[in-house]
């Protein structure tokens, strides 16, 4: 080998070398006294702020109790009556034209959502700022304090399924704004009923998907729209409308990664296997049918880009009877889904994603078409190259 | 034939290839060097996106290696008016594939470099559970972009001068006519639809664009 | 018949203790919310206390550091009621830094200075980048004087405000360093807002400047700065219809491209407060705020937060002791006062750029190209 050529190698190699080892030594870690936390509170600020907790709770289950003893009678003549609408109790101060108007906009929502009555009485409790206040010198709320909350039938209750929804900017804008524009109250009104329209239109789940729903499930069942005739198109989720499905800008990209888990990406990426895992995890089932449930932390993380609809898709892709059977199967989620649709858990949440949502070029491969315009012209252009140059051959 | 082609090439480009070699093993080691298994999902998620940051110099490094070796290769024929070449014994259009040929044998060197580059990082770094390496399918990709770029350089550079001068001076008029039009107040746009056109499939440097992760879901 | 009253007299009282039981289960977590309520107080007050004799350590031992820091050795510089400990005073232009803030902090908060100080601010001087500091903040070297009066000031904070005071200014008050900086930047605001108001402003009316300001703390605030166009714009820039549900879609499409402004109007109204764009942001109430507490002199600051329930308005009067059509006729007239030069090259600039071309040029001039040896 040529001396200069051996000197470029090795110097090359050399730097090769310096590169390494300069960055596997780690960047120094510096502390800053303004990174230090605040000092703890002191001992009884401590056990006040537990104390506190604990009869926010409490008080929180007087009154969700309370609500639904109270409710108990009429669930019971509404049932008798045919189950045509969820009951609704608004707490705090509304106008009988207000109430007539909702519970006939319920009527309107239940004769789509389960013609044939409900199997459990829903109520729906609509629970007014000035109700919502424990009174003076009391611990201050907690943001879980104003969630939606949800009481399931239990072994003393088996009848009832209670929401309690506390007053948002969706409210106020009826009761103070009195706007009436009926996409809002119907959606407000439909997606307030949550896990319990599903309960009401199809009684209390199987064991299996009961404890299904408690583990993980709750967040597929948030928004009730199976009798809508078609999928809702919002992504809960913003994507650029100008950006093609397949090709998301670069800044997206980062947000998703922080919106879902990583089982969600690599489902919308193509991986079956993951996108049945992101749905149910055999090896983390809870022992229990849900009980309570509020939805304070569900926003945080979501598994699928609307995958607040996901069972409400499945309902209306099977039809009432199938989803019927799915949703008192006694077997685990995946063996009940794939009774059902004749497809496994992965493959349906596969076809179920990719119909609204974008689909992902997971890790560094470019797309199979992208590698294929770079060749050709490139080649082409070699070829008449070359033959230009025999064009241009003299002798 | 072949070894003396190479070798003269070798003279002519080999700071270049020296230079690109020692950046496409560095980019995939550097991009990782924040790279920690103990990671809450949020971390990890601004991790995947100064990962992508990174992968900005990938196609960059390709491209740039591509469009200079190509160059560089021609550039002493243009200036001795190809008189060496023809007068060589062997048909013109093997000569070109020849010196095609050698081109790729040197750009090797910084495609082992990245493969190199990238296993090195993979196999030292620690992830947080979910996410995975994926240093072969960047080499490819590099490989294939680099392929392109020096391809179509080649290609253009391997003819007349008057060739490339009229190509680099289309290019060249377009952005002085787009400058002059934003400058009279127009709202037309005559690059982006071409740039588009040339960056999106189904154009040529498709490949470049998108994101080139060396770790992903 | 007389078989069934058996049965239902058992299904009634099974009932009946059932309902028994809900009654007995509301009853009983009432009775434990009491329990735990009453248990709640006992324990906040204790915790009030201790906190509060915490506080009282904390001040004791203040002041045991403020008195015993030159004895100790630890050469504090003092102006005012503020005290700095740094490692090597003498390496940084911290004399003038302390005095400046001071004068900062006095003239802006009056007599509320003292309390934000009265801890001693430690400062360790570094000379490497990478030298590990574990006790006080860390200052390089070279800082200049600005830089160390603005860290300083930065450590101290700024007194709390209340809620009412603080949902109008958008922050708590904020000194004003680079007076002729923040009057352009308000003047920039003034001319771009994009909103009637703020043009009535800039064109000489008070009562303009007044609503641009926002004084009146209306929430509806957009039926009065803005006109319709301008509403429209508002909405398409505080929102993007992808970001957006079907019903509110539907309002948004209404209003940014059918140009119906009630549809605008509804949607404003649906947004949360602080998120509608707001013609005059923070800067320039903080420059307003500055104007009154200059205007009032001393104890301007106190009177500005005696009264937490007062209008905004009210309270900016009492504080600068002026009429408001005053206080605001003061901030405009700083404000267009402070209009900002237009864009020069600096020399330096220049001489920059005929030196880069004369080195290309000699590079080109030299190239072998044209050389003939």
């Amino acid at each position: 080998m040529a001396t200069d050529l051996r000197y470029w190698i090795g110097g090359t190699l050399a730097l090769c070398l310096i590169v390494a080892v300069g960055a596997v030594s780690g960047p120094d870690v510096r502390f800053s006294p303004e990174d230090a936390p605040h000092g703890p509170p002191t001992k009884w600020g401590g056990e006040a702020a537990a104390l506190g907790a604990q009869w926010r709770g409490t008080w929180k289950r007087w009154r969700l109790e309370t609500y639904r003893a109270r409710l108990t009678p009429a669930a019971d003549s509404a049932r008798a009556a045919g189950g045509t609408a969820p009951l609704l109790f608004i707490d705090g101060p509304s106008t009988a034209a207000q109430r007539g108007e909702l519970h006939r906009d319920l009527g309107m929502i239940w004769k789509q959502a389960a013609p044939e009555g409900f199997k459990v009485a829903v109520a729906l409790v609509i629970v007014r700022d000035s109700a919502d206040r424990a009174g003076p010198d009391t611990p201050s709320e907690d943001a879980r304090d104003g969630a939606l909350t949800y009481l399931f039938p239990d072994s003393l209750h088996r009848d009832m399924c209670l929401v309690v929804v506390h007053e948002s900017s969706a409210s106020r804008r009826y009761f103070q704004i009195h706007d009436q524009s009926t996409m809002t109250v119907d959606r407000w009104l439909s997606e307030s009923l949550g896990p319990c329209a599903f309960y009401g239109a199809y009684g209390i789940p199987g064991r299996e998907i009961g404890r299904w729903l408690n583990t993980e499930g709750m967040a597929y069942v948030i928004y009730p729209r199976w009798w809508a005739k078609t999928r809702d198109p919002w992504l809960g989720f913003f994507y650029p409308s100008d950006a093609p499905k397949d090709r998301p800008p670069s800044w997206w990209w980062v947000s998703m990664y922080s919106f879902m888990p990583w089982d969600g990406a690599a489902c919308y990426g193509g991986r079956v296997a993951r996108c049945a895992r992101n749905v149910f995890d055999s090896t983390a089932i809870a022992d229990s049918q849900p009980g309570y449930w509020d939805e304070s932390n569900w926003y945080r993380q979501q598994p699928f880009f609307s995958g607040v609809t996901y069972l409400s898709d499945l309902a209306r892709d099977l039809g009432p009877a199938r989803f019927s059977a799915f949703w008192s199967a006694d077997v685990p989620m995946d063996s009940a889904l794939h009774l059902a649709t004749g497809k496994s858990l992965g493959d349906w949440t596969l076809s179920w994603a990719r119909a609204v949502g974008p689909t992902l070029h997971l890790g560094p491969s470019a797309p199979p078409l992208d590698v294929l315009w770079g060749l050709l012209p490139a080649l082409l252009a070699m070829g008449a190259s070359l033959w230009y140059a025999r064009r241009r051959q003299i002798g | 034939m072949f070894r003396a082609i190479l070798y003269q090439q070798w003279k002519w480009t080999r700071l270049i290839v020296c230079l690109g070699t020692v950046a496409a093993f560095a980019i995939p080691i550097f991009s990782l060097s924040s790279s920690t298994a103990a990671m809450d999902h949020k971390m990890a998620a601004a991790f995947l996106g100064h990962v992508q940051g990174w992968g900005v110099f990938y196609p960059v490094l390709a491209g740039t290696l591509g469009v200079l070796v190509a160059i560089a290769l021609w550039t002493p024929d243009h200036r001795g008016r190809h008189v060496y070449s023809l007068a060589l014994p062997i048909p013109r259009w093997r000569y070109v594939a020849l010196r095609y040929l050698a081109g790729l044998t040197l750009l090797a060197a910084p495609v082992a470099a990245l493969a190199a580059g990238a296993l090195i990082a993979s196999a030292t770094a620690s992830f947080p559970v979910g996410l995975h390496p994926y240093p072969v399918g960047l080499a490819i990709r590099f490989t294939l972009a680099l392929l392109v770029a020096f391809t179509l350089f080649f290609a253009v550079s391997s003819g007349t001068a008057r060739t490339a001068a009229t190509i680099l001076g289309s290019v060249a008029a377009l952005v002085v006519i787009q400058v002059l039009m934003s400058a009279a107040g127009s709202q037309l746009n005559i690059l982006m639809p071409i740039a588009n056109a040339l960056l999106t499939a189904p154009g040529p440097f498709a490949i470049f664009t998108g994101r080139w992760m060396l770790i992903d879901v | 018949m007389c078989r069934a009253w058996p049965v239902a007299v058992a299904l009634s009282l099974l009932a009946a203790h059932g309902v028994a039981g809900q009654t007995l289960d509301t009853a009983h977590l009432h009775r434990r919310a009491d329990s735990l309520l009453v248990l709640w107080r006992e324990a906040n007050t204790l915790g009030e206390v201790q906190q509060a004799v915490r506080d009282v350590r904390r001040q004791k031992s203040a002041q045991i550091t403020r008195a015993t820091a030159a004895l100790r050795g630890e050469h504090p510089v003092q102006a005012g009621d503020l005290i700095v400990i740094a490692d090597y005073p003498d390496s940084i232009p911290l004399r003038e830094a302390v005095a400046r803030a001071w004068g900062m902090l006095s003239t802006t908060y009056g007599g509320s200075a003292t309390a934000l100080v009265a801890q001693p601010i430690r400062l360790t001087v570094v000379f490497d980048e990478r030298q590990l500091v574990t006790d006080g903040r860390r200052v390089p070297h070279r800082v200049t004087v600005d830089e160390l009066e603005r860290t300083l000031l930065g450590m101290t904070g700024q007194p709390r405000v209340d809620a009412r005071f603080s949902r109008w200014l958008g922050n708590t008050v904020h000194p004003v360093f680079d007076t002729a900086a923040e009057r352009g930047a308000v003047y920039l605001q003034l001319v771009t807002a994009g909103a009637s108001a703020a043009t009535a402003c800039f064109q000489g009316s008070i009562a303009g400047c007044t609503t641009a300001l926002q004084l009146s703390e209306d929430s509806e605030f957009y039926l009065t700065v803005y006109d319709a166009a301008q509403r429209r714009g508002a909405v398409a820039s505080g929102r993007t219809a992808d970001m957006l549900g079907p019903t509110e879609r539907a309002t948004y499409v209404r209003c940014v491209d059918d140009h119906v402004d009630s549809a605008c109007v509804e949607f404003l109204r649906g947004m949360p407060l602080p998120q509608i764009p707001q013609p005059l942001n923070f800067q320039a109430r903080n420059l307003l705020v500055s104007t009154a507490v200059q205007l009032g002199g001393a104890g301007a600051y106190d009177r500005l937060m005696a009264d937490t329930s007062a209008p905004v308005i009210g309270r900016l009067e009492r504080a600068a002791n002026q009429p408001i059509d005053r206080v605001v006729t003061t901030w405009r007239a700083a404000v267009i006062a402070g209009r900002p030069p237009a864009t020069a090259v600096s020399p330096g600039e220049g001489l920059l750029a005929v030196g880069w071309m004369g080195l290309i040029a000699f590079g080109a001039i030299r190239s072998t190209r044209w050389r003939l040896t």
